[in-house]
C-alpha cells in the first residue's frame, strides 16, 4: 500500500481543561478562535509555515468558506466532514495531486453554544437522522439507543451491569496521567455502581463528556518535518439499511466490523489485533466491547471477561483508548483519538504512553458507518 | 393531538408527510407498517421509496403485531415534559421483520419476551406503538 500513503506531519489541539475552566466561569468560546489556535499548534508541531497549506477540510461547527477566509490561504481543495470523511478527503486531495499539504481542523463548542444531545432541542433533531426519529416514544438521545444495545448484549452474552463499569472505568482510569484530560480522577467499579442510571443500564461514566475545544492535523504526501507518521490504511464499511430500526445495532455492528477487519487484513498482511493499541470512538462505553468483539480481538461476548482479566491500560496486552477517549479525555468527536494515535506512535503521548508503540488503529463505528485508520511509525 | 395542524404534525414528533399517515392509523386503532406495493417489502419508518426495489408506490398495510423484544431501556431522566421518568421503551421485532420502537404495558419486559404490538395513545396524546408482553 506504499503508493497510497500520506503522512501526518503535525497535530495540535486546544488545552481542553483550560477551555473547560473558561466555560465554567461563563465564557462563551468561539469555535473559530479555538480552531485557529489548534491549527497554529499543528503547524508548529509540523515545523511548517501557514503559507504551505493548500487544502483545508473542516469539521464540527466550522464552515469551510468562513474558516478558509480567516486562514487566508489560497487553496486547491476545501471541504467539510466528520473525523472520518475529513481524513478521506485529505487523502484523496493529496493522492490525486490536488494539494501538497492539507490541514484538517475541527472545533466544537457545545458548552458555549448551549448545544443539547437529548431532549426537545437535541442537535440534529430537525433532520431525519437514524437517531432522532424516536422522540415520539421519549427517546431523544444516542445514549438511549446505546442503552438498548447494552441491554441486548447483556441478554445475548451474559454481560452484567458491573461489566459496563469495567469498560468505563478502564477508559476513565487511562486518563489519570493525561494532563489534557477532563476527568483524571480514578474510578472504581464500586464508585460506578453507586451512581444512578441515565438510560438503564447505562450510568454517567458510560456517556461521553461534553466540552468545548478544537483539534487540527496536517497531512502531506511527503514524510517531512521532525516527526512524520504514516497514515497506512483508511478503511470504510457502511451499512445504513434499516438504521433507524436499529437493525445493525441489534446485531452489535458485527457485519460491518468483520468486513472492515477483513479488508484491513487483506490490505496490510496483518490483523487489527496485531497492532500495538486501539483507539475507539467511545461516545458510549458500549463501543469498547463492540470494537473488541466485532474486530475479532476477542470472541463474541468475551470482551468483559477479557478486560476484567487483562485490562485496557497503556501497558496492558492490548491498550484501548490510552488517553481516556471521549469518556474522560475530551469529546472531540473522534479527532482527539486520532491525535493521540499519532502521538503514541511518535512516543510523545500527553498521557500514558504505550511502550514502544509502532502502529495503532483508530475505529469509528456508530449508527451504521464504520471507519478504520492505521497510524504507523515511519 | 395538541401539536397537530392540518396536513402536518410538529416536526419534533413526526417527519410530516412521510409518517403522519402512520400515526393517524395508529390513532384509529389500526396496527400498520408501510409496505411496498410492487415487491411487498416492509419499509419502516415510512418514507418515499422502497429500499428493496426503489418503487415509490408504498402504502400502509396491516400487520399481525406478533413479535419479540430485542432490547429495552428504562429512562431515568426527564428529557421531555410529555415523558416524565421513569418509562420503558422496547425495540420489538415483528414476526414480519420490521423492528418497532414501542412503549410497554406495565412498564416492564424482558429481552426475548413474546407479545403483541398494539396501537396506543400515550398520555401525551400522541399515537404510538405499544408492546403487550404476553408474560405480564
Amino acid at each position: 500500500m506504499a503508493d497510497d500513503n500520506i503522512f501526518v506531519l503535525g497535530v495540535g489541539n486546544t488545552d481542553y481543561p483550560a477551555d473547560a475552566r473558561e466555560t465554567r466561569q461563563g465564557a462563551r468560546l468561539n469555535p473559530y478562535a479555538l480552531a485557529a489556535r489548534a491549527l497554529k499548534r499543528a503547524l508548529a508541531d509540523a515545523a511548517m509555515a501557514k503559507a504551505e497549506i493548500d487544502g483545508i477540510v473542516v469539521g464540527g461547527q466550522l464552515v469551510y468558506e468562513r474558516f478558509a477566509e480567516i486562514v487566508g490561504n489560497l487553496t486547491h481543495y476545501g471541504g467539510v466532514g466528520d473525523c472520518s470523511t475529513v481524513i478521506e478527503q485529505a487523502q484523496m486531495a493529496v493522492l490525486t495531486g490536488k494539494c501538497k499539504n492539507v490541514a484538517v481542523v475541527f472545533a466544537l463548542c457545545p458548552r458555549s453554544s448551549r448545544m443539547r444531545f437529548g431532549g426537545r432541542s437535541a442537535a440534529g433533531g430537525d433532520r431525519q437522522l437514524p437517531y432522532t426519529y424516536h422522540n415520539r416514544v421519549g427517546l431523544t438521545s444516542q445514549g438511549a439507543l446505546y442503552a438498548m444495545v447494552a441491554r441486548r448484549h447483556m441478554a445475548v452474552y451474559g454481560t452484567t451491569e458491573e461489566d459496563w463499569g469495567v469498560f468505563s472505568c478502564g477508559v476513565h482510569n487511562n486518563a489519570t496521567p493525561n494532563v489534557q484530560a477532563h476527568e483524571r480522577d480514578p474510578l472504581t467499579v464500586d464508585d460506578y455502581m453507586a451512581l444512578r442510571y441515565i438510560a438503564e443500564p447505562l450510568r454517567r461514566p458510560d456517556y461521553c463528556l461534553m466540552n468545548d475545544g478544537a483539534v487540527s492535523m496536517i497531512f502531506s504526501g511527503i514524510p517531512r518535518g521532525p516527526h512524520p507518521v504514516r497514515l497506512g490504511y483508511v478503511g470504510r464499511q457502511d451499512d445504513l439499511k434499516d438504521a433507524t430500526q436499529l437493525r445493525s445495532r441489534m446485531d452489535f455492528y458485527h457485519e460491518n466490523l468483520a468486513a472492515v477487519a477483513e479488508s484491513f487484513r487483506e490490505a496490510n498482511g496483518f490483523g487489527v489485533g496485531d497492532v500495538d493499541f486501539l483507539e475507539v470512538y467511545d461516545s458510549f462505553s458500549v463501543h469498547i466491547p463492540l470494537a473488541l468483539e466485532g474486530l475479532g480481538i476477542v470472541g463474541y461476548g468475551e470482551a468483559a471477561s477479557y478486560v476484567r482479566d487483562k485490562g485496557i491500560s497503556a501497558t496492558s496486552e492490548f491498550p484501548v483508548n490510552p488517553s481516556g477517549g471521549h469518556l474522560a479525555e475530551a469529546y472531540m468527536q473522534g479527532w482527539n483519538h486520532q491525535v493521540d494515535a499519532v502521538r503514541q506512535v511518535r512516543g510523545d503521548a500527553t498521557g500514558a504512553q504505550v511502550p514502544g508503540a509502532q502502529r495503532g488503529v483508530y475505529l469509528s463505528s456508530a449508527v451504521g458507518r464504520t471507519s478504520l485508520h492505521l497510524y504507523e511509525r515511519v | 393531538m395538541a401539536e397537530k395542524a392540518t396536513g402536518t404534525v410538529s416536526a419534533f414528533w413526526s417527519f410530516g408527510v412521510d409518517d403522519e399517515p402512520l400515526w393517524d392509523e395508529l390513532g384509529e386503532e389500526r396496527v400498520v407498517v408501510q409496505r411496498c406495493k410492487e415487491c411487498a417489502a416492509f419499509v419502516h419508518p415510512p418514507t418515499v421509496a422502497c429500499g428493496n426495489c426503489l418503487s415509490t408506490d408504498l402504502a400502509l398495510a396491516p400487520v399481525t403485531g406478533a413479535g419479540e423484544v430485542l432490547a429495552w431501556t428504562r429512562m431515568h431522566l426527564e428529557y421531555l415534559e410529555e415523558w416524565p421518568p421513569p418509562y420503558v421503551v422496547a425495540a420489538v421485532r415483528l414476526d414480519e421483520g420490521p423492528i418497532l420502537m414501542c412503549t410497554v404495558t406495565e412498564g416492564a419486559t424482558e429481552v426475548g419476551a413474546r407479545g403483541r404490538v398494539v396501537p396506543h395513545v400515550a398520555a401525551s396524546s400522541l399515537a404510538v406503538y405499544r408492546f403487550v408482553d404476553a408474560g405480564h
